[in-house]
């Protein structure tokens, strides 16, 4: 279980995070959505401690996550951030390699352990016959689900994810939620990511928490929260939202909510 | 080199490809050794100098194998890998392709404090080698500290690193404006040169060679992983900050020791390591030792072109290997797939 308590975050003096309070549950998969500057990749920074609160903690099973060594936090949970490079030179299977730092010791022999992960990573994501392959060949959703699998050889018991669907396609994005979806499902993996999207967000997550400006807006499942008045308030914009097939909600913007004092641009941090 | 991209590529094949480069470099590496050796004001054949190595004898031949070139052909082999492995871990932990020595302010440091050395005081010219890496270490710890701010972004350090080598750089060229009779020594410091540098020179680098060398080698994996961008790597459990403070550290004294005995070489650090990557690629379980052998080669071959092209008088190493170097270095660019 991972929690955010009361934890204040900013810069220069003003706050983004303001005593926030999040809890994520083992097993589900929480997709974060808001408008931007809400401070979406902010959180998931937070939460992955590439930043420090300057109050409260993330805890991860009831401990705070600065208190972990660096390798047994790896081990249990994996981040792919917004953008991501690697060395033109890099194969495939070098790079799916490198998730497998974090359970490497020079005094430990790892090599079974690490090729059966890396085989099960490169499979979950079908990657194994691109296996030799140069990363920089590969094409954006092909890459993606590259980055994905070095994750996923960490073995880790939580994913997080910033935009894992910017700059892919229709059916690429569809491809990695999937992918993701089904990695929940079948190894019962915690996954956190930032989407862009309401309506994958409402098909693929389980809960979706809406930031605004900072502050949490609402949590709780996509009938729940994917509402008229949250797209007013949050997103401003008017929107029609109807139940898809698997009974899920769906939205379709229509317009900017019509008043003159709601500024269309918003202020950042 | 081969010049169709590469799609496909075997695992062992790109292994065995990759030994085999490190065996031809450590084998150029050698051979750059025994022609240093071999060359200079008299030829000596290569049969003759192996011979002389393994059995040390009294003859005028063995003394000057012996007490003049092999001192300064060991000195030069380690200050050519110092500073490529120096270049080679910065562009790695400044993430910048033009990190290098210099960037981190030990050349301008071992610069001024040198030509402090040379032009005020040239009758403590002894004391120039612990002053010269005291300098270089006390610009590099200077440029740290200026780029701190919560935290360490390579981008200030580099910017950091341009401030503080520009204001040195104005100390030394006010000093040789103001004693300009005295430039001689000081040039030669500034280009850099191995003319006269003997058991002792070799003696005052080999620590830091050895102990630098080792910790370069055993950072490969984390340097592979940094090369990924800093969240990833922290995400795979790397300690970033410490492990770009400590590597620096490293870098620091690799190129501080190096300097301090051969004075301001420019180029190595800088070329070398990226002929190495050009060469053998980025992955740096075989870049770092590449780096190294090919730091020793280049600076070898340099050196002995130094000594005998315009015999008897001898070129600073740091002229041929600009002059050299450069070209064969912008051919390896053109070439790159």
């Amino acid at each position: 279980m991972l929690e955010a308590t009361h934890i204040s975050l900013g810069f220069d003096d003003q706050y983004l995070f303001k005593d926030f309070c999040l809890t994520i549950k083992g097993g589900e998969v929480l997709s974060i959505i808001g408008p931007n500057g809400s401070g979406k990749s902010t959180l998931l920074k937070t939460l992955a401690r590439n930043i420090k609160p300057q109050q409260g903690n993330i805890l991860l099973d009831n401990k705070a996550i600065h208190s972990y060594n660096p390798s047994a936090l790896a081990r249990l949970m994996a981040v792919l951030p917004q953008s991501t490079s690697a060395p033109s030179d890099l194969t495939v299977r070098e790079l799916v390699e490198y998730g497998r730092f974090p359970h490497q010791h020079w005094w430990k022999n790892t090599k079974r352990e690490d090729s059966l992960a890396l085989d099960w990573a490169m499979e979950r994501t079908k990657l194994t016959s691109l296996s030799d392959r140069l990363v920089s060949t590969l094409s954006g959703g092909e890459r993606q689900r590259v980055w994905l699998a070095m994750a996923l050889a960490q073995k880790p018991r939580i994913l997080l994810l910033d935009e894992p669907t910017t700059y892919l396609d229709i059916c690429h994005q569809l491809e990695i939620l999937e992918l993701v979806t089904a990695l929940n499902n079948s190894e019962g993996i915690t996954v956190v990511m930032v989407l862009h999207d309401m309506n994958h967000a409402a098909r693929y997550s389980d809960r979706i928490a809406v930031l605004n400006k900072g502050s949490l807006f609402a949590v709780g499942t996509p009938e729940q929260v994917i509402r008229t008045d949250t797209l007013r308030e949050v997103f401003n914009v008017e929107a029609d939202i109807w139940l898809d097939s698997n009974k899920r909600p769906i939205c379709i913007p229509r317009c900017l909510v019509a008043s003159a004092d709601q500024p269309i641009v918003q202020k950042r941090g | 080199m081969q010049n169709k991209p590469e799609l496909f590529t075997g695992r062992s094949h790109r292994m065995t490809q990759r030994l085999l480069m490190l065996g031809l470099l450590a084998a150029v590496a050698g051979g750059g050794i025994l022609l240093s050796l071999a060359q200079g004001a008299s030829g000596i054949p290569v049969g003759e100098v192996i011979n002389t190595l393994l059995n040390p004898n009294s003859t005028s031949l063995s003394q000057i194998i012996w007490n003049i070139r092999l001192p300064r052909t060991l000195v030069a082999a380690l200050v050519g890998m110092n500073l490529a492995l120096s270049g080679a871990l910065l562009q790695s932990i400044m993430r910048s392709p033009l990190a290098d020595p210099h960037i981190i302010g030990v050349s301008s440091g071992a610069g001024l404090v040198g030509i402090v050395i040379l032009i005020l005081f040239p009758h403590h010219e002894y004391l120039l080698t612990p002053a010269a890496f005291a300098g270089a270490m006390g610009a590099a710890f200077a440029i740290y500290i200026l780029a701190w701010k919560g935290g360490i972004r390579p981008v200030r350090i580099i910017l950091a690193g341009v401030a503080v080598s520009a204001f040195l750089g104005a100390g030394i060229a006010g000093l040789l404006v103001f004693y300009s009779d005295r430039v001689h020594g000081a040039l030669m410091w500034m280009v850099g040169g191995l003319s006269a540098r003997s058991w002792p020179h070799l003696y005052a680098i080999l620590p830091y060679s050895i102990a630098g060398g080792l910790l370069a080698l055993f950072s490969a994996k984390a340097l592979n992983v940094l090369e990924l961008g800093d969240e990833v790597a922290s995400g795979l459990g790397l300690s970033v900050e410490r492990t770009r403070l400590a590597l620096t550290v490293v870098a620091a004294l690799l190129a501080a020791s190096a300097v301090s005995v051969a004075g301001l070489l420019g180029f190595v650090g800088l070329v070398v390591p990226h002929s190495a990557r050009l060469i053998i690629g980025s992955d740096y379980r075989f870049l770092i030792p590449a780096s190294a052998l090919l730091g020793i080669a280049v600076i070898t071959v340099s050196d002995t072109l130094a000594r005998t092209l315009f015999s008897p008088v001898e070129l600073p190493v740091g002229i041929i290997m600009a002059f050299a170097g450069a070209p064969f270095f912008l051919y390896l660019l053109r070439k790159e797939p």
